[in-house]
């Protein structure tokens, strides 16, 4: 059990880190989460749905946490973070693409955040994202889909105007 | 290109087409340019994301929880361990006391107990050879001792001996 909290330790704390764009908030809930994970180990039965099972205490956890901070939604933390280019944290850039992807995919709803990161960068499946964080397959599928066109019309905006910009200098 | 081409591609993306939709987005993509040009962008928004993700990684911190929580797993068990062995050695001998007092009927503890008088110390020492057994050996299956009751002729007092079990069965054997 040890091993299996200690392989999903980097998934949720990228998990967290898109939903709340905070590098602290991040690793305190990654860390609460693997002690309730450790805590309620009984309840899984079947070790392989282990990561679907702790992304579904993480996501509980992340709503726990919005509603004590009395937040409405979940989106305002994540807009009470400085941007990515203010952040140190967010010093380490992969590419100029990546960037812009992972800041478009910020500016959408939160549930189609947290489909398109679980389905993109832990390529879960529709069904285990369902699980995790309680829709239906078919709820996750039509999500998934808004996020895409919500992500290709962002991205095309930015691209569209970066563009010029870039080769003008 | 229509909504539901943009549905369908979205589907194809995602690994989540069924087997005729993706056959049928398959020929469709060979006569949109942009249409394919859509699904490579996606497929490439995705790579960059997954590039993007592993370069987030978690401060060095993160694992002590887990080792704090095994390691005071690992400290309760022990504890557990001693307590067991503490309480064992405190209950046994009780648990002993309370037996051989049931065992001859007197309560445990007698409250009409009055002090005699001492007797003058008896010069001969009790003649072990002439122990009788009274009853039995009951072999105790909880706590594996056996009780013997032997009574003394001259003096008429019943002894009980408490030995443990593999005794016995050494003695048997």
């Amino acid at each position: 059990m040890e091993q299996i909290l200690a392989d999903l330790q980097l998934p949720l704390y990228r998990y967290f880190v898109r939903l709340s764009n905070d590098p602290d908030l991040s690793a305190d809930l990654t860390q609460e989460t693997l002690l309730r994970a450790w805590a309620r180990q009984k309840q899984l039965r079947v070790p392989g749905a282990a990561r679907v099972w702790a992304f579904g205490i993480a996501t509980n956890l992340w709503r726990d946490r919005c509603r004590s901070l009395a937040k409405t939604r979940c989106d305002e933390i994540a807009d009470d973070q400085p941007s990515r280019e203010d952040n140190p944290f967010h010093a380490a850039v992969a590419t100029e693409l990546g960037d812009a992807v992972w800041n478009a995919i910020g500016t959408l709803p939160e549930r189609q955040r947290q489909i398109l990161h679980l389905r993109v960068v832990e390529q879960m499946e529709p069904k285990q994202i369902a699980e995790s964080l309680e829709l239906t397959p078919k709820l996750v599928r039509s999500n998934l889909s808004a996020a895409r066109k919500n992500l290709r019309a962002r991205l095309t905006e930015h691209l569209c105007q970066s563009g010029p910009e870039e080769k003008s200098s | 290109m229509t909504d539901s081409h943009c549905t369908r591609i979205d589907s194809y993306i995602d690994g989540f087409a069924t087997e005729q939709q993706r056959i049928e987005v398959e020929r469709h993509l060979k006569r949109c340019d942009a249409c394919r040009a859509i699904v490579e962008q996606h497929r490439e928004y995705d790579r960059a994301l997954r590039r993007h993700a592993a370069t987030i990684n978690p401060p060095k911190h993160l694992a002590e929880p887990m080792a704090l929580a095994h390691s005071g797993r690992q400290k309760v068990r022990r504890l557990f361990v001693v307590v067991a062995a503490v309480a064992a050695s405190l209950i046994l001998p009780v648990v002993i006391h309370f037996r051989r007092d049931q065992g001859s009927g007197r309560p445990l503890v007698d409250r009409t107990f009055q002090p005699t008088p001492k007797a003058p110390p008896s010069e001969a020492p009790i003649d072990r050879t002439k122990l009788a057994i009274a009853s039995s050996p009951q072999i105790n299956a909880v706590d594996s001792s056996t009780h013997v009751v032997v009574i003394d002729p001259e003096s008429e007092d019943d002894i009980t001996f408490v030995m443990l079990y593999p005794i016995i069965q050494s003695n048997r054997e």
